[in-house]
């Protein structure tokens, strides 16, 4: 939590002491998309589906 | 090139984004750069020694009592001052709230180039074209820095690997002083409150978040449950805290916090496009939701359709048995 004090606040201007760099936009692309649908887990039961899902994301090595 | 870092320190250790951002500098400067730590704060004995194990090759630090809490005007008046005394041909930070609000006030105080939120970038030259996302992620822009002057750039977090730590080993350091005195600083922080033992969002590995799926905030209770199962932490949607069932630090998406996990977990999240601004560059996104034809669908690699409320706890369980982590 903050409290601010009863100041002028300043006004910020741009400085000139050090030679001005500036940015450039040159390519404006999309995105790539990722190929292929979500692979969908079926099973009986969640804890079937659970259970598969957990073994992908295993493999997958995130958890 | 000669390449300066703004560390973020917090609690005594060095900020993953900041991690990151060390090695980023390290491959930008190449071999006969240097790459300088700057950090700011208070009681900072012994980072000078922790940032020697990322490769920097000098240190500057400002410890006072000043810097304890990241402040705008204190930190932005110290960083200009010492950009313009040594100017750097970068500088480099972490893109978190702190790190775009102070990177970015300091390019507008030196007429600079400022590139937020990067993920990736060629140079060549001396000369720096980086990658950005824009338009929701929908986009990606490639921008030049032109000029000669110091260019600054916030990194968006997990987006550069972060190196592993090596032996310590012995490198200059500079202290400096801060610019403004407490009597001249606008901001007084009067408390500080960490939400303690769980993963921030920006830094986690596994995000774990809920939509209009979960239909109140005890449907919160198995999303913290399988993010405590793994480790993660807990995302959400901006319905889901525009009705007040979470706080918005959980917020992700392109009005809230933008994240890029190894695993993201989209439960009851219908997957707006602003949505996905904030997650979709996750590594593995799966989605568990009722609505097969949920947009969620067409950017997650594993779906689940179905009862979250079935699902996620059969997940955490499955979690803890395969993973072996158990819930808290």
């Amino acid at each position: 939590m903050r409290k601010a004090k009863k100041l002028v606040i300043p006004v910020r201007t741009p400085g000139v002491a050090v030679a001005a760099s500036k940015v450039r936009q040159v390519a404006l692309d999309a995105a790539p998309a990722r190929a292929g649908a979500a692979e969908i887990v079926e099973a009986g039961t969640a804890q079937e589906a659970a259970s598969i899902l957990v073994d992908k994301l295993i493999a997958e090595k995130v958890i | 090139m000669n390449v300066w870092v703004w560390v973020e320190v917090s609690g005594g250790a060095i900020a993953a984004a900041s991690r990151a951002a060390l090695g980023a500098a390290r491959r930008l400067a190449g071999e006969p750069g240097v790459v300088t730590a700057l950090v700011f704060g208070h009681n900072l004995e012994d980072i000078p020694e922790k940032l020697s194990r990322y490769g920097v090759d000098r240190v500057m630090v400002s410890d006072d009592a000043t810097l304890a809490a990241y402040r705008l005007e204190p930190y932005a008046a110290l960083l200009v001052e010492l950009v313009r005394g040594a100017g750097a041909r970068v500088v480099l930070g972490g893109a978190t709230a702190c790190g775009n609000d102070l990177l970015g006030s300091a390019a507008f105080d030196l007429d600079a180039a400022f590139l937020p939120d990067v993920t990736g970038w060629e140079s060549a030259g001396g000369r720096i074209t980086a990658r950005r996302p824009v338009y929701a992620g929908k986009l990606i822009s490639a921008e030049m820095v032109e000029g000669g002057a110091t260019a600054f750039i916030t990194l968006r977090p997990r987006a550069f690997a972060a190196p592993e730590p090596g032996a310590p080993r012995p490198v200059p350091v500079t202290f400096v002083a801060p610019v403004i005195a407490e009597d001249d600083i606008l901001t007084q922080e009067e408390a500080f409150e960490l939400e303690a033992g769980r993963a921030g969002l920006s830094d986690a590995r596994v995000v774990v978040s809920g939509g209009r799926g979960v239909g109140g905030p005890g449907g919160f209770e198995p999303i913290r449950a399988l993010a405590e199962a793994l480790g993660g932490a807990v995302g959400a949607s901006r319905l889901a805290v525009d009705a007040g069932w979470i706080p918005y630090e959980h917020q992700v998406g392109q009005t809230g916090k933008v994240v890029s996990p190894d695993l993201y977990i989209a439960c009851g999240i219908s997957g707006a496009v602003q949505h996905q601004a904030g997650m979709r560059t996750s590594k593995v996104i799966v989605a568990i939701n009722k609505d097969p034809d949920a947009p969620i669908f067409k950017i997650a690699h594993y779906g689940i359709v179905g009862d979250l409320f079935e699902v996620v706890p059969a997940l955490a369980a499955a979690c803890r048995a395969k993973v072996g982590r158990q819930s808290s």
